[in-house]
């Protein structure tokens, strides 16, 4: 750069003195071209001290964060880019790619226009600086920093730290911060929803007991499982020191495909490429997930959306996972499967250390609620079991809608027709209901929404019928009450009875006489609270069921103790008529929330006017068109209370 | 028509063939060709053609690229060698036989190895008419080297 600039100055003054003396200026106009070259090499000079100013703010960008690029392999997915063209485009886009970045402007999405966040006394100033983002907090490492006493009292001094990493671009978008330990990422306690275009604390957006103490959290230990590609956390903790490092940030190339580098060297010979081409053989020297059998296809998105046991945590820290595409991940990264405790007996240990591991993933039953883990569900399916159904079957990764990333025609029955024929020509016959309707869509009865996560209730991955014993037992809401919401445990028992031959469970008063999304709403863990909650913002669920009477049951929910609970019925009540700009936030004082039911309820009453709701006991809806507070107090003094925290 | 006993490069088809006709011939041949492809070049972009604009097309449309603009650069060439064949009369004739067959096969060889190149990709990679672009180069060099040094003699003496 200075060479260029002493070129151009030198050429300059060539030209300057050459037409000078041809044309006998005066020494006025020497004075002014000296004036001139005098200015521009200060010009030349400023900048020139400004980008090596703008290389060493990158160079300490970039040494407080962890760093690209690893050994064993892995080459990066800039190396794929010249030979698949089509294939790096279509992962480009999808949320994949975007799971951790290098904050940026391309890359945040939340609001840093000199925002004042608070959070437990403590003030955090957000502001961008081109195209850097930076936050101002007190002085102490945010690890600490929910249990530092001193902090609390606001004693601390402020500092600004530039935001590092980033994580998510779909639902919601979490920032990390650079410590005081190498490349360790802390979390900025507030997270941006992306839908709603707001700040919330960070530990509001999960379902989780509000009593339970704030645990810090760190990118290298937690997010780098899966948010980065063949990432190494490698901490040093007598020293405190991080040197974390990954393949790529983010879910690239490498993460499916397994490290490029023998991949890119022996395809630098055409004759190997052309071969290849017009062999069709595919080629040993990469793995590509869809020539691999469907059960091994499926582990490579096991790795990642599985809940995994990591048999050697030490090793792990220091070289990450040892899976690699198109291995048995069993061998090294085992999937927990409360189904198969007998031969894993590692959970029941896990089980020792934190009783509350399988509650915090599992249904009783061994079925998965949280979501991300879907592969879970893909194993403990009877189509997987015993046939050949894998993650590719429904889903592909370069041909595909960022949203949900299903295969063309994998967003109807073509998916579970492909291989179940019959039901083409008998679907009303199989399903009871009209051709066309949701009650006839596949997904809904077998893949209903029984999953937790990302504030959302998220189709459950284990393919199933609706049974009404597992209700039972669980607690898991079924599918026909996920959509026939007002209706009792009692009315789906007896239809799945006729209609399915199943046998006849018995049900006590409540099952019989209430109906069930009710009863999930009033007593069940808030786990199904939010379930439920879902649903009655479900368009398929309001259609079948009527949403006259949706928002008293809505309204319980407001001053609900989990702040998921509370974000997924405002929500829901907002899709609601006269609902749209009713004013709450989930995240408000205890005193907000605790108004807000009797609000939500004066709004009913007056949109209602002389309109009154329709008698329905099994909706605790007199005669009158009342709603039986008392029932419903009675119910809800029932609520599971236990403490929940839903690992998603 | 050539006569059956009679090759282009013997020495009496030599005398006949008139180079810089054969040359504004061709040039001006190749000019309407390969523009003509650059017109349905630009159209296929006004249109949003997936097939040559997709990301996954880029071989494809790089490919086309390349034939449009060597088809074009190499008819205007044919031009300045049919300036050069008659503006230089001390042209060998068999030298200068040699640089028009290797000029002819250039124009022809060089784009059309890159359409038929990218008529079908693999992925990153061309498809195998992509083999006529490194024989075509090769004529180019060897025309471009008699032509030079045709020139060059003509100075020195």
């Amino acid at each position: 750069m200075r060479f260029e600039w002493l070129a151009i100055l030198a050429l300059l003054a060539a030209v300057g003195v050459g037409f000078g003396r041809r044309r006998n200026f005066s020494p006025s106009w020497w004075l002014l071209a000296l004036f001139l070259l005098v200015a521009t090499a200060l010009w030349a000079w400023w900048r020139d001290v400004r980008r090596r100013q703008s290389v060493q703010a990158d160079a300490a960008f970039f040494a407080s964060v962890p760093r690209e690029g690893r050994p064993d392999g892995y080459v990066s997915s800039d190396h794929c880019q010249a030979c698949h063209p089509g294939q790096y485009a279509s992962w480009h886009r999808t949320f994949h790619r975007t799971m951790t970045q290098f904050a940026g402007s391309t890359s945040v999405v939340g609001n840093f226009d000199n925002v004042t966040l608070e959070l437990a006394g403590q003030k955090y100033r957000l502001e961008r600086l081109g195209d850097e983002f930076w936050v101002e907090l007190d002085d102490s490492d945010s690890v600490t920093a929910a249990r530092n006493p001193a902090r609390r009292l606001g004693h601390a001094p402020r500092v600004k730290q530039r935001v590092g990493l980033v994580t998510g671009s779909h639902h919601l978008q979490v920032y990390w911060l650079p410590g005081k330990h190498g490349n360790l990422q802390t979390v900025l306690p507030f997270a941006w929803l992306i839908e709603d275009k707001r700040w919330v604390p960070f530990h509001q957006t999960f379902l989780r007991d509000p009593a339970l103490p704030l645990q810090p959290s760190v990118w290298n230990l937690n997010c780098i499982q899966c948010h980065a590609t063949g990432g190494q956390p490698r901490p040093d903790l007598q020293v405190k020191d991080w040197d974390t490092r990954s393949g790529e940030l983010g879910i690239a190339c490498e993460a499916c495909h397994g490290p490029g580098e023998k991949h890119v060297a022996v395809n630098g010979s055409p004759g190997r490429r052309y071969a290849s081409h017009y062999m069709d053989q595919g080629d040993p020297s990469i793995t590509n997930p869809a020539r691999l059998p469907s059960k091994i296809a499926s582990q490579v998105c096991g790795q990642c959306h599985g809940i995994k046991w990591i048999p050697n945590r030490e090793e792990w820290r220091r070289e990450g996972f040892r899976f690699r595409p198109g291995q048995d991940l069993a061998t090294t990264t085992p999937i927990v499967r409360p189904t198969k405790l007998d031969e894993q007996p590692w959970v029941k240990a896990a089980a020792m250390q934190n009783p509350t591991f399988l509650e915090d993933h599992y249904w009783s039953d061994g079925m998965v609620r949280v979501s991300g883990r879907e592969y879970n569900g893909l194993l403990e399916s009877p189509c997987h079991q015993r046939g050949e159904l894998s993650c590719l079957s429904c889903h592909a990764l370069h041909q595909s809608a960022p949203e949900d990333q299903l295969a063309p025609q994998m967003d109807g029955n073509g998916a579970c027709l492909s291989c179940h024929g019959q039901f083409r020509t008998e679907l009303v016959a199989h399903t009871h209901h009209l051709a066309g309707s949701p009650g006839s869509e596949c997904y809904n009865c077998h893949m209903p929404h029984t999953t937790y996560g990302l504030l959302k209730a998220i189709r459950s991955h284990q393919i199933d019928s609706p049974s009404v014993p597992a209700t039972q037992k669980t607690g898991r809401p079924n599918a026909c009450n996920l959509c026939h919401l007002d209706q009792t445990l009692g009315w789906t028992a007896q239809h799945l009875a006729t209609w399915y031959r199943q046998p006849m469970p018995e049900l006590d008063a409540v099952e019989q006489n209430v109906s069930a999304a009710v009863v999930g709403l009033l007593k069940g863990d808030a786990g199904q609270r939010a379930l439920i909650a879902f649903s009655m913002g479900w368009a398929p669920a309001k259609q079948a069921a009527g949403t006259q009477w949706l928002a008293p049951y809505l309204a319980q929910l407001l001053d609900d103790p989990y702040s998921a609970v509370r974000y997924i019925a405002q929500r829901s009540l907002k899709r609601l008529p006269d609902y749209q700009n009713f004013a709450y936030d989930f995240t408000g004082s205890a005193e907000h929330r605790a108004t807000a039911p009797a609000r939500a309820l004066g709004l009913l009453t007056k949109a209602e006017g002389n309109r009154t709701l329709r008698s329905q006991p099994q909706l605790f809806i007199d005669t009158r068109g009342e709603l039986q507070q008392d029932e419903i107090r009675a119910l809800r003094q029932q609520r599971d209370n236990h403490s929940m925290d839903l690992q998603e | 028509m050539k006569k059956a006993n009679a090759p282009e490069s013997s020495p009496a088809t030599i005398a006949t063939v008139n180079y810089p006709q054969r040359h504004l011939r061709l040039g001006w041949w190749a000019l309407l060709v390969f523009l003509t492809l650059g017109i349905a070049l630009e159209a296929f972009h006004g249109f949003k053609l997936g097939w040559y604009l997709d990301v996954s097309n880029e071989t494809r449309r790089l490919m086309w690229t390349l034939a449009h603009a060597h088809g074009t650069l190499l008819g205007l060439l044919n031009f300045a060698f049919s300036l050069t064949a008659y503006l230089v009369p001390t042209w060998p004739a068999r030298s200068r036989s040699l640089a028009s067959n290797c000029l002819f096969a250039a124009t022809l060889l060089i784009p059309g190895g890159f359409f038929l190149g990218g008529v079908v990709c693999y992925a990153g990679d061309p498809g195998l008419g992509i083999l006529l672009v490194p024989l075509g180069a090769a004529s180019l060099f060897v025309a471009g080297f008699l032509a030079a040094r045709a020139v060059s003699i003509r100075k020195a003496r």
